[in-house]
């Protein structure tokens, strides 16, 4: 068996203190270098500029330069395959960003906050500089979707790995393949307690929301009894607390190091279950809870809740038939995201339905990305996100931020202090560069160097009314 | 440019919710903020509604315990709470005797004294129609006033109230939130108004930058302009009226001493609002971390400390307003409670009614309504306490008589 991270870690022992989180900050600021910035182009034509609003995280000249040399079809397929080459700068900015480069039980060494704000840093960068701008606004939809708290027990130090692992794994790929892992992932059992779900009194919560939130949706056709039974199923799964894993827990099978999934057939409700209108037989183990998730996968009502959230994230509304086709791809292709994405970006209801109002998060980005700044991601931004109303992974309950604009028109002030901020270049370490004033001319009028008249009509731009929207 | 293709945007509201919100989803949009800022800042109704929500689904069985019942004490063999004669507890670990059959949970023990006073009543088994026992649609249904999650109308119970009573002497201020988020309840209202804490409720920019954005936001004519428009517009409204107060300097009155938490920052807050005249009818709160599936613990531990902060913070905002106490209403609610058997993880799981408290002005010093038992034949199918108490019903006696139109606004 060949020795992996993780379990050096348990073999070395955790105490791992002396090495310190470099943090995202100063390197990153310096390491940011970027080539000339291209000049403003116009759109080609609306639908287009609206096309790009809503694959990426915001209209740039730089995406519409993409977008014009490969052409529309082959955009979109690049897109799906999120198979551009990361540039350079961001993987280096990345590569010191400990939270998403360290094991959970690594980070347990470091303040909870230190380590969100890593979480967050990576976040930021990702969305604002990726290259695979689609599969950024996918990771953004599934960490919704598969929401965790990280200010609840130990998710602070375990999204990371999640977020890594499964959610960026998968965005683009398998949807029954990220439920899957998604099922067993530490973070998510601890958030929502399954590691107190024992025979003696099952604890209903995880079993609850991953039937009503992860797959077939409220309504779906389960009942109070399925939750429970469920709930059942899913006894003694939990993840690894104990220290040592050595030869004296063999008997339970292979070692598994510490903060990773354990199943405990001890407090394993080992009875038959009728899950669905399923047997499942008693004796199963830890199979009854894999049974359980992938007769989630397959029920039709998956399908359908997956159609829906992905055609309201992406043109705003609701659309009957749209979701129908999209349902049926997920059918068709045994849960290919790929293939659901492709007939709503090709969509009617995408290129012509009303605007979107930007999520907080939406629209820092598209101001740093519309502006060109250069941003370490660190906690001058984020300080801006958490006042906007919506700092990454803070949301408490398992539904993830809303996506309806009547949650979120109704908090201006931080929209027009960022705005302001990052024109005038009062964020630290986020700057607009001299270099990028040719690509944002027309925004700011020609002339030369960073007046405060193009500093204030840039502000204006990005606080304007129209540019809330995508 | 590309923004200018966005032209549409003034139609943002989705089409489908502006056709679910019918008529009266559409008024808001209507009732331009830029003309409401021409009115002179007048007095509200005289009455001021502030709502606590306390979300996750608090154990009512624990706040309002019914410690006379032995069935009680079966269920929740680690989480009961003591009788308030059992000698082998100390005082501060038993419930505060309320009568023969319910007592306070001991974290609550300062709001006793407002019951004696007549200016709280209790509601026990209040809940909604909702059986889902999902967070989101018990309070999707009791934000929006609805039957059950997917029932009724899509707007805020509050909005609709908002809307039915609106006239031209409305204040930007009229109704406000402390919260990250909009509340449900609010969803619809002519201009509420969003903040974390008021006295972070300013603009640092300078001068020019606002007088841009009145430029940008409030050239639009009354009804054309996008949702974001409206929102920016009432805006800045709010910003001009807010600078008149100074809520780091108030001073609480009787004295009021609110704890340093989120919530009882925002009361203080609304206290300072409502003192200060400016036209506040609605005060939207919430708290969160309610959902006590693990580690709830009795008289000390997590939902302990939860009502301990509720407790303080109303108990110092009754003190502060002194005789103001009875131009309001106090609601505290929460979607639903706990199954009344403990789980095996000290904690309890989702059940279907909790308690509602109402202060100020309402028929204090008694627990209203129904109760349905606690018996395991009293129950229902799934072993939670029955919702007898339609929160609709409870509020509607508790708020008509100061709000009548409250009556037809249920869905």
């Amino acid at each position: 068996m060949s020795i992996s991270r993780r379990d050096a870690i348990i073999i070395g022992g955790a105490g791992l203190g002396a090495v310190a989180l470099s943090g995202c900050g100063r390197v990153a600021s310096e390491v940011r270098r970027r080539k000339g910035a291209e000049p403003w182009r116009e759109p080609s034509d609306p639908k287009t500029t609206r096309l790009l609003d809503r694959m990426t995280f915001g209209w740039s000249p730089d995406e519409e330069k993409l977008y014009a040399s490969l052409g529309k079809e082959t955009y979109i397929e690049r897109q799906l395959k999120a198979d551009f080459d990361e540039p350079v700068e961001l993987q280096m900015q990345l590569g010191s960003v400990d939270a998403i480069n360290m094991e959970p039980v690594e980070l347990m060494d470091f303040p909870r906050e230190r380590v969100i704000e890593d979480l967050q840093c990576a976040a930021i960068l990702r969305a604002t500089y990726g290259a695979n701008q689609l599969k950024e606004r996918m990771v953004d939809f599934w960490s919704n979707h598969f929401n965790i708290y990280s200010q609840k027990k130990d998710g602070a130090f375990f999204k990371g790995v999640e977020e890594e692992e499964i959610i960026r794994k998968y965005a683009m790929g398998n949807f029954g393949d990220m439920a899957k892992a998604m099922s067993k992932s530490p973070a998510m059992m601890m958030y929502l307690d399954n590691e107190q779900n024992v025979k003696a009194h099952p604890n209903e919560n995880y079993a609850r929301e991953l039937l009503e939130l992860h797959t077939l949706g409220i309504y779906g056709g389960y009942t109070q009894k399925d939750v429970q039974e469920v709930a059942r199923c899913l006894s003694g799964w939990k993840v690894e607390d104990r220290h040592l894993v050595t030869q004296l827990f063999a008997h339970e099978g292979p070692p598994v190091a510490q903060g990773l999934f354990r199943f405990d057939p001890k407090v394993h409700d080992d009875g038959e279950k009728l899950v669905l209108g399923q047997v499942i037989p008693a004796g199963g183990g830890i199979k009854d809870g894999e049974r359980v998730v992938q007769i989630a996968i397959d029920h039709p009502s998956t399908a359908k809740h997956l159609a829906k959230k992905l055609v309201l994230f992406f043109t705003g509304s609701r659309s009957q038939g749209l979701e129908v086709r999209v349902a049926g791809e997920y059918q068709r292709t045994k849960g290919d995201i790929p293939s659901m994405l492709r007939p709503i970006l090709q969509s009617d209801e995408m290129l012509a339905g009303d605007p979107i109002l930007k999520r907080p998060f939406n629209f820092m980005v598209a101001c740093l990305r519309r502006s060109g700044a250069l941003t370490d991601g660190g906690p001058a931004v984020q300080a801006h996100l958490s006042k906007l109303g919506q700092p990454m992974y803070e949301w408490p309950m398992p539904d993830g931020y809303p996506v309806d604009q009547l949650n979120w028109a109704n908090i201006v002030l931080p929209r027009w202090q960022f705005a302001y901020d990052l024109a005038f270049g009062k964020i630290a370490n986020t700057t607009i560069q001299a270099d990028s004033l040719p690509m944002i001319e027309k925004i700011v009028g020609e002339g030369s160097g960073l007046t405060k008249q193009r500093m204030r009509l840039l502000a204006n731009h990005l606080a304007a009314p129209e540019f809330q929207y995508a | 440019m590309p923004d200018t293709s966005c032209d549409s945007y003034k139609f943002a509201m989705s089409r489908r919710s502006a056709l679910k919100m019918g008529a009266i989803g559409l008024v808001p949009w209507l009732l331009s903020a830029s003309a409401l800022s021409q009115v002179k800042l007048s007095k509200n109704r005289g009455h001021t509604l502030v709502v606590l929500f306390l979300r996750g689904g608090s154990d009512g069985l624990n706040m309002l315990v019914p410690y006379a019942d032995d069935a009680y004490y079966r269920a929740r063999p680690s989480l009961a709470i003591a009788k308030p004669n059992d000698a082998t507890k100390k005082e501060g670990a038993r419930a505060v005797k309320v009568n023969d059959y319910f007592g306070l949970h001991p974290s609550l023990a300062p709001l006793k004294h407002w019951y004696d006073e007549g200016s709280l009543a209790l509601v026990h088994a209040v809940g909604s129609q909702d059986m889902t026992r999902s967070h989101f649609e018990a309070m999707s249904a009791m934000e929006r006033g609805a039957a059950t999650g997917h029932a009724g109308d899509p707007s805020g119970w509050l909005a609709r109230y908002l809307i039915k009573t609106a006239s031209a002497e409305d204040t930007p201020l009229r109704s406000v939130a402390w919260a990250e988020r909009m509340p449900d309840s609010l969803r619809g209202a002519p201009a509420p108004v969003v903040v974390q804490s008021i006295t972070d409720f300013h603009l640092a920019t300078d001068d020019e930058f606002i007088e841009d954005l009145k430029r940008q936001y409030q050239s639009s004519p009354a009804g054309t302009g996008s949702l974001m428009h409206s929102a920016g517009a009432n805006t800045l409204d709010a910003l001009s009226k807010i600078e008149s107060l100074d809520p780091k300097n108030y001073k609480a009155s009787g004295g009021a001493l609110y704890p340093t938490t989120p919530l009882g920052n925002g009361f203080r807050e609304v206290a300072c609002m409502m003192k200060s005249d400016l036209g506040l009818e609605i005060a939207c709160l919430e708290d969160t971390g309610w959902d006590s599936h693990f580690a709830q613990g009795s008289d000390t531990g997590i939902h302990a400390n939860g009502l301990s902060n509720v407790a303080k913070t109303v108990d110092a905002f009754m003190r502060d307003l002194g005789p103001k106490a009875t131009e309001m209403t106090l609601i505290v609610m929460t979607e639903f409670g706990r199954r009344v058997q403990e789980n095996a993880s000290l904690g309890t799981d989702h059940g279907r009614a909790s308690v509602m408290m109402a202060f100020g002005d309402v028929p204090g010093g008694k627990i209203l309504g129904d109760w349905p038992g606690i018996a395991p034949h009293q129950l229902d199918a799934d072993g939670d306490l029955k919702p007898v108490n339609d929160y609709r019903k409870v509020l509607t006696d508790f708020l008509s008589p100061k709000m009548p139109e409250i009556v037809g606004i249920w869905s």
